[in-house]
C-alpha cells in the first residue's frame, strides 16, 4: 500500500534563483553550502529518505511511497533552475566532510550512492538494539528480513521499512564496533543472520 | 487488558501532574519577571548609582533568564529616556552583526525592527525614529551606520571599521533591483543608467566581493543576473 504524505515544503530560498549558481564569495558560498545541506537533510528526514544518489535522486525511503513521484532537491521547475553536476559534488562533500551527516555506501563504487543521516549512526544503532532488547530478542539469530521487512516482528515505525545495506551499516558501522552485534555468514557467503547481544 | 488500562491511566495522570507543575513554574517565572520590571522602574535610580546593587540586581536578572539589557529596554519605554535608545543601539550592532554575513550589511528598517521586537521575552515597542535616534548616539564612535533611502524605503548599511559606506554606484543598483523584482544584469545597468562596460563590472563585482549580490548564471538568454539578498527574508 502507498503512504500519501503531503509534499514536502522547500524552504524560501529553494525558490532564490542564483542559490543554483555556485556563489564566487567564499562567505557567501559557506553561507550557500550550509543552505543546500540543511534542505537535504530536512526533505531525507521528511521523506524518511536514508539513501541518495551522487546526483540528488532519492534510492531509498522508509515508507511506502514513488521516489519517482517526489519533487526534486536539486532543481526548481517553477524558476527553472537545477544544480550543475559540479556544485552538485561540492554540497555532496560538504555534507559528508564538513557536516559529517553522510557517507558513500561504498568510496569505491560511489554509483550505490550515499547514506544520508539525519539521524546519527549512534542513534539509529541504539534504536536498533533497544529494539531486540524490549523484544527479549537479545542473542538470538535474526535474519535481515525480520529486522526490516517483517510485520510480524512488531518493527516501531522508526526502524522499518529499512534499507539492507543501511541495517547492515548500522550493525557494522556502529554495534560492532561496541562489541553489541555478530554477523554470521552462510555457505554461499552471504549475510545470514545477525546476531545483537 | 485491565493491566494495561491502569498503566495508561496511571502514565496519563502522569503527564498531566508534571504539565500542570510546569504550567504553575511558568506562570511563577512570570510574575516574577515582571515583579523584576516593575522594581527595576520604581528603583532605577538606586539601581544606577550604587554599583553593589547594580551588581546583584544584574546577577538576579541573569539567574531567572533575563537579559539585563531587556529590562533596560522594557523599564524605560515609557519614558523613551536616553538609557532606552543605549540599549537599544547596543541591540542594533548586535543584529547587525549576526546578519551581516547574509545580507552584506545592509537591512531594511523594517526588517531590523521586526528582529529588534521579536528577539525579547518581554515585548518592546521600537518605531523607526527610535533606531535613527540610537544610531545617531553610535555617530560619536565613527561613521559605521548610515540611514539611506532607496525607493522609498529606508535601510541601514553597516561597515566594518575600515569600510567607506556604499557608493552612489551601489546605491543605483539597489533601486534598479528594486523595480526588477530582485536582480540587474548588465544589460539593464547599462539601458537604465548609460553606464559603460568597466562601471558596470566594477561596482558589480565591488558588491559581490562584499556580500551584497549573489551570481545567477541561469537567466534568461544565458544572462547573468545579480540578485540582492534581502529577497530571501522579506
Amino acid at each position: 500500500m502507498m503512504s500519501d504524505i503531503p509534499q514536502f515544503q522547500f524552504p524560501k530560498i529553494h525558490s532564490f534563483p542564483p542559490l543554483y549558481t555556485k556563489q564566487p564569495n567564499t562567505t557567501i558560498l559557506t553561507q550557500q553550502l550550509e543552505a543546500w545541506t540543511a534542505i537535504i537533510l530536512e526533505y531525507c528526514e521528511y521523506y524518511k529518505i536514508t539513501r541518495i544518489s551522487k546526483d540528488g535522486i532519492p534510492k531509498h525511503s522508509q515508507l511506502e511511497i514513488d521516489l519517482d513521484s517526489l519533487p526534486p532537491i536539486f532543481s526548481n521547475t517553477a524558476i527553472n533552475r537545477s544544480v550543475n553536476s559540479e556544485f552538485k559534488t561540492l554540497i555532496i562533500n560538504s555534507l559528508i566532510h564538513k557536516l559529517n551527516s553522510g557517507e558513500y555506501v561504498n568510496s569505491k563504487k560511489p554509483e550505490l550512492g550515499i547514506f544520508i543521516y539525519w539521524r546519527k549512526l549512534e542513534d539509529w544503532g541504539s534504536l536498533l538494539y533497544q529494539y531486540v532488547d524490549d523484544s527479549g530478542q537479545l542473542g538470538t539469530v535474526l535474519t535481515v528480513y525480520e529486522l526490516t521487512k517483517s510485520d510480524e516482528g512488531g518493527l516501531p515505525e522508526a526502524i522499518r521499512g529499512l534499507d539492507e545495506t543501511f541495517l547492515i551499516k548500522i550493525i557494522k558501522g556502529y554495534l560492532m564496533k561496541l562489541g553489541k552485534a555478530q554477523i554470521l555468514m552462510n555457505e554461499n557467503n552471504e549475510i545470514g543472520g545477525v546476531k545483537i547481544v | 487488558m485491565n493491566h494495561n488500562d491502569n498503566r495508561d491511566a496511571y502514565s496519563q495522570l502522569g503527564k498531566s501532574l508534571i504539565q500542570r507543575h510546569s504550567d504553575q513554574l511558568s506562570t511563577q517565572l512570570a510574575v516574577f519577571q515582571s515583579a523584576l520590571v516593575n522594581f527595576a522602574n520604581s528603583h532605577g535610580d538606586e539601581i544606577k548609582s550604587n554599583a553593589e546593587f547594580r551588581n546583584k540586581f544584574t546577577q538576579i536578572s541573569q539567574s531567572i533568564g533575563l537579559d539585563p539589557l531587556e529590562l533596560l529596554l522594557s523599564t524605560t519605554k515609557n519614558t523613551k529616556s536616553s538609557n532606552f535608545h543605549v540599549a537599544l543601539a547596543v541591540r542594533i550592532v548586535e543584529v547587525c552583526q549576526s546578519t551581516r554575513d547574509l545580507n552584506g550589511g545592509l537591512i531594511s528598517l523594517k526588517e531590523l525592527k521586526s528582529i529588534l521586537q521579536d528577539t525579547h521575552n518581554i515585548s518592546i515597542e521600537v518605531s523607526e525614529g527610535d533606531i535613527e535616534q540610537a544610531l545617531g548616539m553610535l555617530d560619536t564612535l565613527g561613521k559605521g551606520y548610515q540611514v539611506l533611502t532607496i525607493n522609498d524605503k529606508k535601510w541601514l548599511k553597516f561597515t566594518s571599521a575600515n569600510g567607506d559606506g556604499i557608493s552612489q554606484d551601489e546605491k543605483k543598483v539597489y533601486e534598479l533591483c528594486g523595480f526588477m523584482g530582485g536582480y540587474v544584469t548588465y544589460r539593464l545597468l547599462r539601458d537604465n543608467y548609460g553606464w559603460d562596460k568597466v562601471r558596470c563590472k566594477t561596482v558589480i563585482e565591488e558588491m559581490i566581493m562584499n556580500g551584497f549580490l549573489w551570481v545567477d548564471n541561469q537567466g534568461s538568454k544565458g544572462e547573468l543576473q545579480f540578485w540582492e539578498p534581502s529577497w530571501i527574508s522579506n
